[in-house]
């Protein structure tokens, strides 16, 4: 059993954090993916627009505040998502979703959030589980903006370990962060020295490869399996298409072109956001919960009630608790 | 002529009045006049200027949030921008994979 005040295990955690999410109601997960699915549809098409279209830098303006508004609709599903979560792990209702409280969320959301697109990348270990611990916090039951940042601030701080390894198997941020750095790295050694070119596609791409699983599969390992099988997916089910039903897809027409581009690349990334990161709520969902029982002994009163489903004996302790305060 | 000599306090009627309050334009003695702003003002007055003050601060408290989110929405919507511009400027060679000349 856990000592109290001792963190659990990180791998545990995680471990934790995919039973949490697989007993949730689908509902919840359904609210996770009606914020984050317009984000990531509406960042895909911003990337191709602002790297292919004839008119980008006039229509950057515009399609950068839709991004916005589809960053601060996702950062708003998202803590509902984890406010659901957390209900589900106390055994009890969420307090309702009024009108006030959506508002008080958003507000709050759009206070903080935006700050971790630019501080995340700048340093994902240290801001990455105050930005994740925020989104559980603000969950529009109040606008107290200082309280929650200091809430958000202790619980990023607790338990740094474990913080760590939730992030090496989770984040999706340092996913998105090696895969970008080993794409721009082939593009800097290419403008370094133009010869490389000159090397036959087969050999760039193994090239490429092992700078990936250098790079990449060090600092996220979970992620890099995720990615791998989602370009895998890509990339065969046109070829598969063709070969069995003869349909010529761009990818069957681009060959290694249609995998060798930035495109491609953001596509993967974005579809792995998707599979990691509500795992990674998840665990920073009940990374709160473990912290914040520490003041208010919640996770002895889940498991009392999970022993005791009448609930008289988490009755009996709750009011000798309350007598003593 | 209503010289302060010969005026009485307001709230007392026995005392001779000391000030004259530029709010009200009513006479008052020594003890129903304060100070504020560089100013002489009687109690009723005072109470109704920090009343109005307050009702400004509390107005002004509500509008707190909306600022700080509209604040954060901008930002984020520059960082954005950046980004696309960024995006905007780097070579379509990159963004095309036309780097690996030697594909085939």
């Amino acid at each position: 059993m856990r000592k109290a005040g001792r963190a659990i295990g990180g791998f545990d955690l995680v471990g934790e954090a995919v039973h949490v999410v697989a007993t949730a109601p689908v509902t919840v997960l359904a609210a996770y993916y009606a914020g984050s699915v317009p984000f990531v549809l509406g960042f895909l098409y911003f990337w191709s627009e602002m790297s292919r279209s004839a008119f980008a830098a006039e229509r950057c303006l515009g399609a950068s505040l839709a991004l916005a508004a589809l960053f601060v609709w996702m950062k708003c599903w998202q803590a509902g998502f984890t406010s659901a979560l957390s209900a589900h792990i106390r055994g009890h209702g969420q307090p309702p979703w009024r009108a006030r409280r959506i508002l008080r969320l958003a507000l709050m959301q759009t206070m903080v959030q935006p700050l971790g697109i630019v501080l995340i990348p700048l340093a994902v270990v240290i801001t990455n589980g105050f930005f994740q611990a925020f989104s559980v916090i603000a969950d529009g039951t109040d606008l107290d903006l200082g309280a929650a940042v200091k809430r958000s601030y202790r619980q990023a701080t607790l338990w740094p370990r474990q913080n760590v390894i939730v992030m090496w198997l989770l984040s999706p941020w340092i996913l998105s962060m090696g895969i970008f750095i080993s794409f721009t790295a082939v593009w800097f050694a290419l403008r370094a020295n133009p010869d490389l070119q000159g090397l036959h596609g087969l050999v760039w791409f193994l090239l490429a490869f092992m700078l990936l699983a250098l790079v990449v599969f060090p600092v996220s390992p979970f992620g890099c399996v995720v990615a791998a099988n989602i370009a895998a997916v890509i990339v065969l089910v046109p070829s598969l298409l063709k070969t069995f039903l003869g349909i010529e897809t761009t990818f069957t027409l681009g060959g290694m072109h249609a995998v060798l581009n930035s495109t491609f690349v953001v596509t993967v990334v974005g579809l792995s956001y998707l599979c990691l990161d509500p795992f990674a709520k998840a665990a920073y969902t009940l990374r709160c919960f473990y912290g914040e029982s520490r003041r208010t002994g919640e996770d002895l009163m889940v498991e009392l009630r999970l022993l005791d489903p009448e609930g008289a004996m988490g009755d009996a302790v709750r009011d000798e608790w309350e007598e003593e305060q | 002529m209503n010289a302060i000599a010969k005026q009485r306090c307001f709230n007392h009627r026995t005392r001779e009045a000391a000030a004259r309050c530029p709010e009200c334009g009513r006479f008052f003695c020594r003890e129903c006049v304060t100070e504020h702003d560089d100013r002489v003002v009687c109690a009723a007055c005072l109470s109704g200027i920090a009343g109005k003050r307050s009702k400004r601060r509390v107005r002004l408290g509500t509008l707190k949030p909306y600022l700080q989110a509209a604040g954060g929405f901008v930002f984020l919507w520059w960082v954005l921008y950046a980004i696309g511009q960024v995006l905007v400027r780097i070579p379509s060679a990159f963004h095309e994979g036309r780097m690996w000349k030697e594909l085939p």
